[in-house]
């Protein structure tokens, strides 16, 4: 799924280590996320969007127009 | 910025139950290579049965997790690509093994008879674990 987490993590001067312990996944998953190699579930966006203090949209872009992944590519 | 959480704490319990893993195996590989497999066999249960229960105790007595959800869906995936490479493997040897000993060019011994069983039960588990975890979805 597109999402602009690398962009906002790095203007918060995160490092991938720091999102994932506050989020409470390992720092793979994280950079699985940022690289669109995984699509996070449902928990963890809400996670995410909580910390960075936004919506969930501003975060993630689901592309609805049939180009989205299927979960865990 | 965060005190430890479960996946954080969970890390150094990986290390653990994957050294008491690395240390049966090797205990095992080196008793059968200096001649001492019952020492190497027992230093293997120990430990695998150490790494087991530290698992199992983890898992259902802790708040401490050993995977988060990425890790868990790698599992699931590659559980369902073994099952399904051995099942459509299996699938066809049983046929081709039956053709076989229908037509009279290789009769089915006991062993690959056997195998048929196990086949069957563990294609049998898995549909009845599918229809539990169905009825409860």
């Amino acid at each position: 799924m597109k999402n602009d987490l690398r962009e906002r993590r790095e203007t918060h001067a995160l490092s991938q280590a720091d999102l994932a312990a506050a989020v409470d996944v390992t720092r793979q998953t994280i950079n699985a996320v940022e690289r669109e190699r995984y699509d996070p579930s449902i928990e963890l966006v809400f996670k995410l969007a909580a910390h960075f203090d936004c919506r969930i949209e501003d975060l993630f872009d689901p592309e609805l127009n049939g180009t989205g992944t299927d979960h865990g590519n | 910025m965060t005190t430890a959480r479960p996946i954080q704490r969970g890390k150094r319990y990986r290390r653990l139950i994957n050294g008491l893993f690395a240390v049966g195996i090797v205990s095992l590989l080196a008793g059968m290579l200096i001649e001492q497999t019952l020492a190497g066999l027992v230093v293997y249960t120990v430990a695998v049965l150490g790494a087991i229960g530290t698992t199992t105790v983890l898992q259902y007595r802790s708040s401490v997790s050993l995977q988060d959800e990425r890790e868990r869906e790698l599992g699931r995936r590659a559980s369902s690509i073994t099952f399904q490479l051995f099942g459509y493997l299996g699938l066809f040897t049983f046929i081709a093994l039956f053709l076989l000993d229908a037509t009279g060019r290789y009769p089915m011994n006991e062993t690959a008879v056997t195998l048929l069983y196990a086949y069957a039960v563990i294609c049998l588990t898995w549909g009845a674990i599918y229809t539990a975890l169905r009825y409860r979805s």
